[in-house]
């Protein structure tokens, strides 16, 4: 199992990298909408997860939930968002775009765990 | 990083939503504990060797957020963070951690502000040094700091915010 984290902090890449390695999961990383893009386009076949941040410079989290929501390939791999933004607005905006569960930063490893297990079993 | 002068914490009411961010992020994320010294002028709290990083922030309120540090104290955050030690740290990751605190703390203290005149849309952080950015505040006002003491040496948050509208002053 493969899981896409797309985040511009290096710092929260490797700690989601981390947090997958300590569930056996292959963790393939993108410091952009357009790079996530990319490897998806490579990979999507073998990714069974996302972790999508909202804040990133050029593209935001949100148009790229939308684009990969609309692309018939990579429609069907659930969206985790992980992000800053808490609001209950923010939250069910991503949710009606798509995402299948939302995790706030600041967050514990055990919060970000689990809802990484619970994501990838429902989506299974 | 002087702490000496002091100003009012009632001339910025949105402080508090930063006091209980930085804890929150600091505790969640670091496991540390941060105590709150006191709200200061800016310009006391940078130092040279510190590492810094801020993030603009815009909507009905505009400013800057940003995050100050002695170095030996971000790297030892952003070690806690990454569960690496602070020697195995290079340069780069620990601005770009300390980058990523920035935006957590902007990120609790917003949906913290929601609701009220101070409530702002994020930006991406990027790390810089605060003395070169022109800071937002009410006039005739320094920019506010929050100084806090973890583990020994200090963090400061400059929240330096204005309601569209209100005049601005610069650090």
């Amino acid at each position: 199992m493969k899981l896409l984290t797309v985040d511009d902090s290096a710092m929260v890449r490797k700690i989601i990298a981390n947090a997958g390695a300590t569930m056996g999961l292959d963790v393939l990383e993108a410091e952009n909408g357009e790079q996530a893009l990319k490897v998806l386009k490579k990979e999507w076949a073998d990714i069974s997860l996302i972790l999508l941040d909202w804040n990133m410079p050029g593209m935001n989290g949100l148009d790229v939930l939308k684009k990969i929501k609309a692309n018939e390939r990579f429609a069907g791999i659930p969206v985790m968002m992980v992000t800053t933004e808490s609001e209950r607005e923010c939250v069910l905006l991503a949710i009606q775009e798509g995402a299948a569960n939302y995790l706030s930063k600041p967050f514990a490893i055990e919060d970000l765990i689990a809802k990484i297990m619970k994501t990838a079993q429902r989506e299974a | 990083m002087n702490v000496d002068r002091a100003i009012h914490n009632d001339d910025f009411p949105y402080l508090d939503a930063f006091v209980n961010s930085v804890r929150d992020v600091l505790h969640t994320m670091a496991f540390m504990d941060a105590e709150y010294v006191g709200v200061r002028d800016a310009r006391e709290c940078v130092a040279p060797d510190n590492v810094e990083a801020a993030m603009p922030v815009s909507g009905q309120t505009v400013g800057i957020i940003a995050v100050t540090a002695e170095k030996n104290l971000a790297a030892r955050v952003v070690s806690r963070i990454v569960g690496k030690n602070p020697e195995d740290l290079e340069k780069s990751d620990v601005d770009d951690g300390i980058a990523e605190v920035t935006n957590m703390i902007a990120g609790a203290a917003k949906a913290r502000l929601a609701g009220t005149p101070y409530h702002f849309a994020l930006s991406s952080p990027l790390p810089r040094r605060v003395r070169d950015l022109r800071l937002q505040s009410n006039p005739d006002m320094t920019a506010p700091a929050l100084v806090f003491d973890v583990d020994g040496q200090r963090l400061a948050v400059i929240a330096s915010l204005s309601p569209e509208g209100q005049k601005r002053s610069e650090i």
